[in-house]
This record gives C-alpha cells, structure tokens and sequence, in this order.
C-alpha cells in the first residue's frame, strides 16, 4: 500500500508540476525575459545592496514589532496540499488508508516547501534585522527557528481550521491569537532561552499532533479535495487561462452583477467594441483574474513608494509601465484564444482593433494613477502632472510600438 | 461548395491517423460522416476546420461562403451571457442587429431557451448548452454546417425541431456535413454518407449503394448494411 500511496504521490507532484511549467510558458515569453525578470533581478539585487549600506527611514521607524509583522505577513504565502482530487471520490475515498497516506505524503511535502520558503525569505530580512537591532549570528539562528515554528504553525492550523471549523468568527479569533502571541513573544524568546525552548517544544508537539489530525482520516473529503484543487487552480487563473481539470473555479451560480441585461458597455457598437466589450465583462465578471491585477498594481505601488527617493524609482516606474500593458495585453490573448472563441473567424483588423483598445483603455486608469503618485513623491503636485501624462502616453506608445506586432489569429481571414 | 482532399493527418507528424479521405459537398446536401469510435470522424472534422496540426492535402471552402461548426462538447464562455454570446457570434459573420435578433429570439423559442437570454449558460445542463450552440451556429445561416454528434444530449422535442432545422438549412441551399452515431436519424436525414473505418474511407455513396455494396435486398437498414460492410473488412 505505502508503495502505491507513493507512486500516486509523486505521480501527481509531477503532475502538478508539469501543469504549472504549462501555465508559466504562457506568459514567460522572451519579451518579458528580457524586459522585466532580468533587469528586475539586477534591480532588485543593487536595491537590496543599496539598502543594507543605507536602511530607508521607513524600514528603521516600524522598529521591532513592525518588522515582526512583516514576518507575520509572510505566513500567509505558505499553503499545504494535501493531493487530494476531486475524481478520488470516485474511486479512492473509501480507501481512507491510502488517501491518509497519500495526505501524509503531502503534508511533509508542503512543509518542507514551506520550511525552504521561510528561510529564503529569512535570509533575505536577517541582514536588516542584524543591523538594526543588534542581534548576533546565535540570536539570529534563535529568531529564524522561531520563524519556522511560527510559520509551520500557523499555515498548518489555518489548514485544519478550514477543514473542521465551520465557523469564520472561530477560524480568524484562533488564527489571529496564534499571530498575536508569536508577536508578543518574539523579543522575549531572544532575551530568555527557557522561554524559547519551552515555544519551540510546545509548537513541534502542536505540530506533529494537528499535522496528524490534518491527514485524511475519512471525513470532510469534499472539501479537502476542493481546496486541493483551488491551490492548484491558483496560478492558472492568474495567467488567464480556462482550464477546468486543472482547478479552475467557474462562476458562481448566483445572477450576474454587472450589466445584468447583458447591455453594450460602449455606446459605438462596432464589431471592435462589441469584441472589446465581451473582454471587459469576461474580466471584470472573473474576480480570480480581476484581483490579481489589483494585487499587483497595489504590489507596485508599493514599490514606487519605497523606490522613489532613489534613481532607481525611474527605472521600476518604467517597467511598471511596461508589466501593466504586457498583463493586459496577455488578458485579451487569453480571452481570444479561448476554444468558444475560436469556434468562429474573425477579421485580423478587427481583432488589432480590439486587442489595442482593450490594452488602451483597462491600462491607462492604472497607468495615470501610478504616475500620478511617482510623480508627487518625485515632485510634488507638478510632478503629479507631468508623470501622470507621460504614464499614460508611454502605454499608448507601447501599445503602436510593441501591442501593433503581437499575433492576432492563427490564419488570418482574407478581407 | 466544399472539396476535402486529406492524404495524410494525424496528431503526430510522422503517424498519420486518417489516410485518404476524398469528398466533395454540394450545395443542398446533408452527408453523414459515420463510423466507429476512433474511425477518424472527429480527426476529419478538426482537419477541415483547421484546428489538426498535422495535415497533408487541400480543403477547398469556395470564395465568399461561410462555415459554421458545432462541437459535440458544448463549448461557451464561462462569463458572457447566453444573449452576449449570441451577440458576439452575431459580430463575428458581422450580421446587422436587425437581421440577427429576430433569428435569435425565434431560435431561443424553438429550444426552450426563452427567458435564459441573461443567464450565464455554464450553469445550464449539458443539453441546453448544446441547444445554445445550435442557436448560435444556425442564427448565423451559413452555408456550411459541420456539426459533430448533433442529437447527443438533446431532449425529444429538441431533436425534432433540431431535425426540422436541418431540413430548412437544406433547403435554402446550405451544405451539412454530421457527423452521428446515431444511425436511425442518419438514415432519415442524409443523402449520402462516408463510412470510415480506422481512418480510410470505407464507402461513399447513398443508402441504394450501400445496399448493393454490401449485397443487402431493399430496405435493410443503414445500421445493418454499415455492421455488414465493417464485418466484410474484418474477414
């Protein structure tokens, strides 16, 4: 049994795998090689070099406990996948010994993830929590190992919580004690080493025993199997695509909101704009691919705000250019290249058409609003001026210069 | 209106899985392309609508003619409402409103789907997702229909006013090429029929001939002459 639990296992990590290597190919063209990851990864690196040698204001004013909350916040990018399917309960759900394996299999899977992820994400924080507050390599080793039980801890208890607690207002109370305690905590585990082996002893047995509870023990399967299946849908909704068995979660059943009498969007009603206006509602209607484009603009405002005192701002103000109308561009591939879609022909000056006034009118908003706000902190209100209009002008030129050349069609339709 | 000259396609480069599939449909006609699971209807069918890879030969669509294709899975658009889906299929053929609202509000009454116009059709059962697609392939009145597995998950009354629609397609002079398992309906509606097998073209001809090719008398079905031709190649 343990040898087929096993095969099962790594059959659907690769699986996993293979899946997210699709998903990724879609959007990790060349272009945005060159373009964003690797001079973003330079940036990045000289940013980080720059900021050891001369710690932002911001960074040294959130003092102790603001750092112990960013550390909190990194909790939360941590999941555990139990490898459950859907399609199990079909077949395997009442083989609850080989699904509890398979389970297990997965919780040491995760969290050996995880424990890798919290350290990379460690280090990084460790060189600026040793400069600012003075701690040694051995407070260092001490505070990192407290990080890992929190982290462990906490993503295995929200795990379990979603599983058997019903109740929202009990799931947030317990998780929001367990964070509010590891804070509290942190600068006395580092001062009293009896404090620190009695929290690191009591969350290793909090650990092993809801990592025991946590594995399928033959109840609440469904629901395992769906949250299973949401995480391995995360990444592709992100990249837009419709792919059903990998965990995509179609709409909910309720009537739609938005332009509920399925009205045109735009008052010229051209074939253009009635394409363009069944992108926007096919987007604005799909929350899993709407929010991560709020999360990233909010992402990169944050980094505009952080960058800006530098010259570096520009470079990261540009390539927020560049990263809003390539995500909407990639948005109106998606929805084009979609199978119903292609059930019919259309016109290539059409579809230009459409393709750059979607990437005109949903990037610009974002495009005004995050040059409004690099240029206040590089200017002030003239700044808000100037930087606003070129943001917007910037995207319209990417839009002649490197929108006008993306394909369209597969075979383009004699006109 | 349509010639299909396949020599060669597959969904590898090297392993072709159908050979020497040659038709011709006219203006008019409803030809049924039949077979076994895995003869090659569905390969056929993808290479003339151009979505195989891997194919050697020549479809011919003449100039001007339009071509419409319904799947046999029921594909929609998981957040566009069953009108904007109508709308969008509309804008394709770049139909005026005025010729393709009417069409459409007659087509939703005929199917039952009268009332659904702003509900999100992933939500409907798989029978009225394929009655949508029917509604949005035929509201366009092409001249071509390629329609996969047609009577698949459609109700009675469905299937009648399905059949009747053919019947009208026909004739106004549009060419149909279905794809069915369904034999008894096949032989009722089509006028000729491309029998595959294992993807080679096993006979092209109406019903008479197939009787005659299969020394079957007058009046044996389509289904028995289809299992005795099947049987001759495997002898």
């Amino acid at each position: 049994m343990n040898g087929t639990a096993r095969t099962l296992f790594l059959k659907r990590l690769q699986s996993d795998y293979k899946n997210l290597w699709e998903a990724s190919k879609l959007i990790l063209d060349w272009t945005l090689f060159i373009y964003i990851l690797i001079p973003g990864i330079a940036i990045g690196a000289f940013f980080y070099m720059e900021w050891l040698q001369d710690i932002p204001f911001l960074l040294n004013f959130i003092g102790w406990y603001g750092w112990m909350m960013i550390l909190v916040i990194s909790f939360f990018f941590h999941h555990i996948k139990l490898f459950t399917y859907l399609a199990d309960q079909l077949f395997l759900s009442r083989n609850i010994p080989l699904l509890r394996r398979i389970s297990q299999y997965g919780i040491v899977y995760s969290t050996s993830m995880m424990l890798l992820t919290a350290t990379l994400f460690f280090i990084i924080a460790a060189p600026f929590l040793s400069k600012l507050f003075s701690l040694s390599l051995l407070s260092l080793g001490y505070l990192w190992l407290y990080y890992l039980s929190g982290v462990c801890l906490l993503t295995l208890w929200k795990k379990y919580a979603q599983i058997h607690i019903s109740s929202f207002i009990i799931r947030s109370i317990s998780i929001i004690l367990i964070l509010i305690l590891w804070i509290s905590l942190s600068q006395g585990i580092l001062l009293h080493l009896p404090l620190w082996i009695m929290w690191i002893t009591l969350s290793v047995i909090a650990i092993t025993f809801v990592s025991d509870k946590l594995a399928y023990h033959g109840t609440h399967f469904l629901k395992i199997a769906e949250m299973d299946e949401q995480t391995r849908g995360k990444w592709v909704n992100l990249l837009f695509t419709n792919v059903r068995q990998q965990g995509y979660k179609p709409p909910s059943a309720k009537p739609i909101r938005l332009w509920k009498e399925s009205q045109v969007m735009f008052q010229k009603q051209s074939s253009e704009m009635i394409f363009t206006d069944a992108y926007f509602k096919s987007f604005f209607r799909n929350l899993p691919v709407l929010m991560p484009l709020v999360q990233l603009t909010g992402l990169l405002i944050a980094v505009l705000i952080v960058s800006a005192p530098h010259w570096t701002g520009y470079l990261f103000w540009l390539a927020s250019i560049y990263i809003i109308v390539d995500i909407t561009k990639t948005g109106w591939l998606g929805f084009r290249f979609n199978s119903f879609i292609e059930l019919f022909p259309w016109k290539e000056s059409m579809l230009r058409g459409s393709l750059e006034t979607s990437v005109r009118r949903l990037s610009s908003p974002i495009l005004f609003v995050i040059g409004l706000l690099f240029g206040y902190l590089k200017f002030g209100l003239f700044g808000m001026l100037i930087f606003s209009i070129i943001s917007v002008l910037s995207g319209i030129g990417l839009v002649y210069w490197h929108i006008r050349y993306v394909p369209v069609n597969h075979v383009s339709i004699e006109e | 209106m349509l010639q299909v000259h396949i020599d060669s396609a597959g969904y590898q480069q090297k392993e072709p899985y159908l050979q020497n599939i040659h038709f011709t449909i006219c203006p008019g006609e409803i030809v049924g392309l039949i077979g076994a699971n895995g003869a090659g209807k569905s390969t056929t069918i993808k290479s003339i609508i151009g979505t195989m890879e891997h194919v050697h030969g020549n479809i011919e669509l003449e100039k001007d003619k339009q071509l419409a294709y319904i799947p046999e899975e029921p594909i929609l658009y998981d957040r566009l409402t069953l009108w904007e889906h109508l709308r969008l299929a509309a804008t394709s053929y770049e139909m005026p409103q005025t010729i393709w609202e009417p069409r459409a509000k007659d087509l939703l009454k005929k199917f039952s789907l009268t009332g659904k116009e702003h509900e999100l059709p992933i939500h409907f059962s798989k029978g009225m997702r394929q009655k949508t697609l029917i509604c949005l392939s035929f509201m366009t009145e092409a001249d071509i229909y390629i329609i996969d597995e047609p009577f698949i998950g459609l109700d009675p009354i469905a299937t009648k006013h399905l059949i009747n629609l053919l019947y009208q397609e026909k004739e106004r002079g549009a060419a149909l090429l279905m794809s069915t398992h369904v034999l008894d309906s096949a032989e009722k509606l089509c006028d000729r029929f491309i029998l595959l097998n294992e993807g080679n073209t096993i006979f092209q001809g109406d019903l008479l001939e197939l009787q005659k090719e299969t020394n079957q008398s007058a009046g044996t079905s389509l289904l028995d002459c289809f299992y005795e031709l099947l049987e001759e190649g495997v002898s």
